[in-house]
Parts: structure tokens; C-alpha cells; sequence
């Protein structure tokens, strides 16, 4: 691979690399605010400017001032050129750290915080602000301007999501080309030159499309912010934690943050990922969070509308055992999900193999209002159906499985006579259900199952447990804890591994990494190939 | 200074006091370099150490003071060299008063090191940014380890340092004077009498927190 030389270090390349990127690649960082790995070229920040150092010098003729002559003088300096423009070549000498690179980059810095407004104490950006990282590292002085700032409109809503404040805003353009390039959507254009410059909506419309929260999470500065994020949290309380996209079954890498003082999940944000979603979310997907919070199932249950008790965790499990105990095994029906993790599934499958039931179900969501796209959106909004089909082929040998609306059919001939769900959503009409003595639901959130439930037993949802989820593409991602959950409650395998141990059925899996080995290389990638999506 | 003089004429014309404190709680030159011992418990013992004259820090190199060393190391030249720096720290004072200049700041100029005045930081941009930062992530040292000493009332307290290049160290080790000197009072009570722990306990002039560890 050839190489140059950035700051004496080499740098190797790819051909129609730029020296930002490769340097990006290589893990240096040269300042910038315009360029972003994932869209198109822009050169219009500045701050990423350098001196090529090998070749011919380019020289620029400037007026200098000159302290003994008290005036200005004609010199020249050596003419820099923008790292996110230039292609790398080899041999390539680049400096981003001499004297003359430094004066330039503070000067930009200048620049940029001249009209800047003092919002930092009122910005959600602040504490992952560029202009704030950069300043003291490239700048570290006093502007010299003492005039005025130039005022322009704050708090403008862009759309039901974003707000945008043009004072804060430096123009980098990035915001733009999301729209233009990602989305292929041109809703964002800039308007006026120099100081007066802004970003506006086209005429008529809104910033409306499935990712507009992307136009937020380019954005350097505090700019634009999410109506969702506004004013609830300080980054730098914010801890992150390694996630998957729960929206749908493109399994995009997300960065869980969340404050580890309240156990409280605020936002997602993409995590690069260059094989699944680069370095993008869609705004359901980045929404998916509040069901984390929202709609919870916290207290155990035992039986239904009036009769219904709340009870202890420790009750619970001996409810669902005592009911296991009696229940007759060939009409009992198991619901596994594709909501849940591949462990969650697992367990369930391999435990009422071991008790006896064959039959068994695949709950999965089926949203009216989930349309598919080309970027990011796969048809199918649930992040583990391949997992869940791996399963079912892996432990029970089963090629396919039947869904909640077979479930409801099948309770209504009274083939089955009672039932255990893993999660929430049915994805289908399951009121057949609540007729039944017997229906066990293991859920994290409120649904169709948990309403038709006699027993009732809260587990973890994906932020408060380690798991996997198998996406469409067959690929298996791990996910890791964000939160604590609520107190004794377990993620769903932990939880049947000890209904299983009371049944004499023990698995003894007590950490996910056993449950993990148990489920042996999860190589069976034509099941999840074949993975059937749902009609559109 | 008047007041340290009746104060000392006090003491040292009261029986039970000297009777307390001549020929107890003896600590030998070597065994106070052996033990680590630094400041006054040391110097009494006749060790010639202070890290003001030895190794001169800050404004230090500019004042003249001396050191006072005892001989015996009992609680008598403890509180004899104590007293006496009692009246150079005083000859400190004043030269320092009189050298210090009438106005002017006295910060260092820089805002990665030095936070902003308040009044910049109401009202411009760059200084808000410069006090978030340091605030919030802290001062940067680059990457490395350094080891700083000063001279303390009661000896050389010291600390170590690793930065990884971030606002929080990675290592901090304090090096505190009296976790080493009150190692040294088993020494200096072994023969004495019970009642003698207290005059030889508060010679030391022990600090709780530096011995908490």
C-alpha cells in the first residue's frame, strides 16, 4: 500500500484517498468541521488546512506588519491547501502541526466563534461541541473584534424533530448534504453570503423525511438540536454503552447513552459500522429508546382484570411452576419472539423441548406504518427474526414457524389450551388468548400478549441485559448493558433457567457468555437467508 | 515576634515543662533518615535537610532565611527549632511583602491553564468555552509523569503525578510529611514513660488526614 508522510508519520493510503481520510483511517485526527467520512466534499470549513511540505512551495503574497516600522509590509507565506480536498500521493510530505498550519487554524477558529453567541450554558451540544474541543486546542485566545455580534433568528422549528438556531450555526453545509445525499430529499438549502448566511427549509416544506435526527447528529456545532434530546441531559453525565437497533432487521450499531446516576437511557446515536448502517440511524430507529422507559411491565402479575394480584418475583416463579406442574404438554403452545435476543430464545426453545411441547409459534411485530426503504429501513421491523428462526431450526429442528394469527386460530379449535410468549407484541390478533386458564407472558413492555396474560412475569429489556440479535443479512450482534433493571428483575433466559431448575429441568446457565457457548457458532446463516420477510 | 518571645520565655522558665521535654522522645540522625523522616522532626535530629534551601522553588532563591538545626533530637530541640522557624518564616513574610509588586495579574496567561475571569465568561464566547472546558473535563497535562515536592509545616510534602494526556490523572500518589514522621514516635517512646507519649505526640504536630491511607 503506498504511504505518505503526515507530521513525519506514515501514513499509507488507498488510491483517490484524501489525506484526511486516509489520516481518518489510520486514526489521526487533522481538525476539521465540514468533512465527514460519509458524505461528499465540501472544503468550505478551512480548518483542515495543511502544508505540503515536499514539491513545489507554493508561495502567497500578504501584508505583514512589521513592529519596527510601525506599518504594514509585503512578505509572502507558504500557500496551504484543505487535507479533506487534496489526494494523497505518494511520497506525499504534509505538515499539520508547523507554525504557519497553527496560526491558520486559530485564525479559522477566530472566525468561526465571531458572531458566535454565548449559549453554552444553554446548549445541548456543549461538551461534544467541536468550536468548544477545538478551542482550546487550536485557538486559546481573545478574538480581536469588539463589536456587536451580527443577530440571527433562533429557535427555528425545522420539522417535528429539529430546531435550528442559525447564530450558533457555521455553515459547514454538512446538515445539507444528509438531505441531499443520504436521503436524496434536497429539503435544506443556504441562503445570503458571509455573515448573513443560513440554512433554510425549501419553500413550503418541512424537514419531514425518516432522518432528519441524522441532520442533528452531523451537525458540529449546537446548530441543530432534537426536539426529543432538547434540554433533558449534559452530555458529559452521559456514559455510553454498545448497542443494536431494536426497529428493524437491518440491526443498525447504535451508542446507547445513559445516565448512570437515574439508570435513565436518553438518547441513541449511530455507531460506525461500515458492513451495516455506516454511519447512519433512521428516526424510528433512533426513537426505539423510550421503550426502555415507556409502557413498562415492572410488577408481576397473577391472573386477570379484577382477580388480578400483584405479587413478588419469587411468587411469580412459583405460580408459572405450579402451572407448568398440571399444565397437559401436548396442548400447550410456546411463543418465541422476534423481539428478543437470540438467548432469550433459546432458552425458551430448549427448555419446553426438554418439558415436552411441540408446538410451538413465532411472535413478530407486523406495523402498518413501517414502510421500507433503500438506505437503511429493511421490511421487516424486527431485529431478531432470523435469530429466533435459528433457533427454532437449531434446537427444535423446526424450518419455519407459525405466527400469532395461527396462534389465535389454533386456541379457537382448541388445539391449544394454554400458552407460554416470550415479549410483548403478538403482531396479531391474540384476544382469543384471554379465554384461556393458562397464558404465560415473559415481557419487558406492555402489548397484546401482556394483556391477555393470567400470569404475567417482567423481564429485561434489551438496555438491561447482554444479548444478540441476528439480523437480515445473517450477521450476529451482540449487544451490551446499558442500565440496571428494576429490582429481581432478570432478562427472560435467566428467569426460565429458574423456572426450569424448580421443573427438574436445570440448564444451569448462569452468565449470558454459558448460554452463548451452549448456542454453539451460530453459523446456520441459510436460515436466516431464508427468512421469510412479511408481505408488504 | 513580641508575642513568641513571652510566649517561649513562658515555657522555657517552667519546670514541668522542661522536665517534659529535655532528653525524651529522642529520634538519632540516622535512624530519622532511615525512617524517612523530613521537617522539623528531622532537622531537630541534626539532619540538614529543606527542600526551601535545597532545591528552590518558586520565590524561594530570592529571600534570606536560615535553616535551624538541632542536635539531640528530643522533644526539647523540636520545639526549639520550631520556634525558631516560627521567627524566619516571619523574616519570610515581610521580604515577600516588600517584593511583591502593588498591581498587575499575577495568573499565568493562559486559558488552557488558567481559567477566564468571570466577567469574559458572561460575556464572550471564547471564555465561556474556555471555562466549560475546564470545568467540565479539567486541566490537560501532556502525557508523562512528573514528581513535585514543597516544603510543608511539618516536611516535604510531595506529589506524583501520571497523566495520560487527559483531563483526569491517571495515578496521583500523595506524599505526605507525617505519615513518615509518626512512624518514628514508637522509636522515640520506647523507654519514656506513659505520661510522656503526650508532650513527644504533640511534638511530632501530627495531621490525621496525611496519615489515612
Amino acid at each position: 500500500m503506498p504511504t505518505f508522510k503526515l507530521n513525519g508519520q506514515e501514513i499509507p493510503f488507498e488510491q483517490g484517498d484524501t489525506i484526511i481520510r486516509a489520516a481518518w483511517k489510520a486514526g489521526v485526527e487533522i481538525p476539521h468541521y465540514c468533512w465527514h467520512p460519509g458524505l461528499s466534499i465540501a472544503a468550505n470549513c478551512r480548518m483542515c488546512l495543511v502544508h505540503i511540505t515536499s514539491g513545489r512551495q507554493m508561495a502567497m503574497p500578504i501584508l505583514k506588519f512589521d513592529e519596527k516600522k510601525q506599518k504594514y509590509v509585503p512578505d509572502t507565506k507558504p500557500k496551504l491547501q484543505p487535507a479533506c480536498q487534496l489526494q494523497a500521493q505518494e511520497g506525499m510530505e504534509v505538515d499539520s502541526a508547523s507554525e504557519v498550519v497553527k496560526e491558520a487554524q486559530s485564525h479559522v477558529q477566530e472566525f468561526l466563534l465571531l458572531n458566535h453567541p454565548v449559549d453554552c450554558p444553554i446548549c445541548d451540544q456543549a461538551g461534544e461541541c467541536k468550536l468548544q474541543d477545538y478551542y482550546l486546542e487550536h485557538q486559546a485566545d481573545f478574538k480581536r473584534k469588539r463589536t456587536e455580534p451580527v443577530h440571527k433568528p433562533k429557535g427555528v422549528r425545522f420539522g417535528p424533530t429539529i430546531v435550528y438556531d442559525a447564530e450558533r450555526c457555521i455553515m459547514c453545509t454538512r446538515c445539507i448534504r444528509v438531505c441531499d445525499e443520504l436521503v436524496g430529499d434536497p429539503v435544506l438549502d443556504m441562503r445570503e453570503r458571509g455573515n448573513r448566511n443560513e440554512i433554510v427549509l425549501a419553500p413550503g416544506r418541512e424537514l419531514d423525511h425518516d432522518y432528519t435526527l441524522m441532520t442533528e447528529h452531523v451537525c458540529p456545532v449546537g446548530a441543530l438540536t432534537s426536539r426529543d434530546f432538547r434540554f433533558k441531559a449534559r452530555v458529559w453525565f452521559l456514559k455510553s454503552a454498545p448497542g443494536v437497533c431494536t426497529g428493524c432487521a437491518t440491526g443498525c450499531n447504535s451508542h446507547v447513552d445513559f445516565d448512570q446516576r437515574y439508570g435513565k437511557v436518553y438518547r441513541l446515536r449511530p455507531r460506525d459500522n461500515a458492513e451495516v448502517n455506516q454511519f447512519w440511524m433512521c428516526d424510528q430507529g433512533m426513537m426505539t429508546y423510550q421503550a426502555v422507559h415507556e409502557r413498562r411491565v415492572v410488577t408481576p402479575v397473577i391472573g386477570r382484570g379484577e382477580d388480578a394480584d400483584k405479587v413478588l418475583m419469587d411468587d411469580v416463579v412459583d405460580e408459572v411452576v405450579t402451572r407448568l406442574e398440571a399444565i397437559e404438554r401436548g396442548s400447550l403452545a410456546v411463543v418465541l419472539s422476534a423481539q428478543h435476543a437470540s438467548e432469550d430464545n433459546f432458552v425458551l426453545a430448549t427448555l419446553a423441548k426438554k418439558l415436552g411441547v411441540d408446538r410451538f409459534y413465532l411472535a413478530a411485530k407486523t406495523d402498518e406504518g413501517w414502510k421500507a426503504d433503500d438506505i437503511l429501513k429493511h421490511a421487516d421491523p424486527n431485529p431478531n427474526r432470523a435469530g429466533a428462526l435459528a433457533v427454532a431450526k437449531d434446537v427444535l429442528g423446526l424450518g419455519g414457524l407459525e405466527d400469532a394469527g395461527q396462534l389465535a386460530a389454533d386456541v379457537k379449535s382448541g388445539v391449544v389450551k394454554s400458552v407460554v410468549a416470550l415479549g410483548p407484541i403478538a403482531g396479531a390478533d391474540v384476544g382469543a388468548l384471554a379465554d384461556l386458564e393458562d397464558v404465560i407472558v415473559l415481557t419487558a413492555n406492555e402489548g397484546a400478549f401482556a394483556d391477555v396474560a393470567s400470569v404475567l412475569v417482567p423481564v429485561t429489556s434489551w438496555a438491561e441485559m447482554f444479548g444478540t440479535f441476528r439480523n437480515a443479512e445473517g450477521m450476529d450482534q451482540h449487544f451490551v448493558r446499558a442500565v440496571p433493571a428494576g429490582a429481581d428483575i432478570e432478562p427472560a433466559w435467566k428467569t426460565l433457567v429458574a423456572i426450569g431448575r424448580e421443573l427438574g429441568e436445570d440448564l444451569g446457565y448462569q452468565r449470558t457468555g454459558e448460554v452463548r457457548a451452549a448456542m454453539g457458532p451460530r453459523a446456520s446463516a441459510e436460515a436466516a437467508a431464508a427468512a421469510p420477510a412479511p408481505a408488504e | 515576634m513580641k508575642v513568641v518571645g513571652e510566649a517561649e520565655k513562658m515555657l522555657v522558665t517552667n519546670r514541668i515543662f522542661l522536665d517534659r521535654m529535655q532528653g525524651i522522645g529522642k529520634l538519632s540522625k540516622e535512624r530519622a533518615i532511615a525512617l524517612g523522616c523530613t521537617g522539623p522532626v528531622a532537622r531537630s535530629a541534626g539532619v540538614d535537610f529543606d527542600l526551601r534551601k535545597d532545591e528552590p522553588y518558586m520565590v524561594y532563591d530570592r529571600f534570606d532565611f536560615e535553616v535551624p538545626i538541632g542536635t539531640d533530637g528530643d522533644n526539647w530541640d523540636r520545639f526549639m527549632v520550631r520556634m525558631e522557624e516560627v521567627r524566619q518564616s516571619l523574616r519570610i513574610i515581610e521580604q515577600a511583602l516588600e517584593q511583591m509588586p502593588d498591581e498587575g495579574p499575577v495568573n499565568v496567561d493562559d486559558p488552557r491553564i488558567v481559567l477566564p475571569e468571570k466577567r469574559e465568561v458572561y460575556t464572550t464566547i471564547e471564555a465561556t468555552i474556555a471555562h466549560f472546558k475546564l470545568v467540565m473535563e479539567g486541566l490537560k497535562p501532556p502525557k508523562g509523569e512528573v514528581y513535585c515536592a514543597i516544603e510543608a509545616g511539618n516536611g516535604e510534602l510531595g506529589f506524583y503525578l501520571v497523566s495520560d494526556g487527559s483531563g483526569t490523572p491517571y495515578r496521583v500518589r500523595v506524599r505526605p510529611p507525617c505519615w513518615y514522621n509518626l512512624q518514628a514516635v514508637r522509636e522515640m517512646l520506647m523507654g519514656d514513660m506513659i505520661a510522656d507519649i503526650i508532650p513527644t505526640f504533640g511534638s511530632i504536630n501530627m495531621i490525621g488526614g496525611e496519615c489515612d491511607r
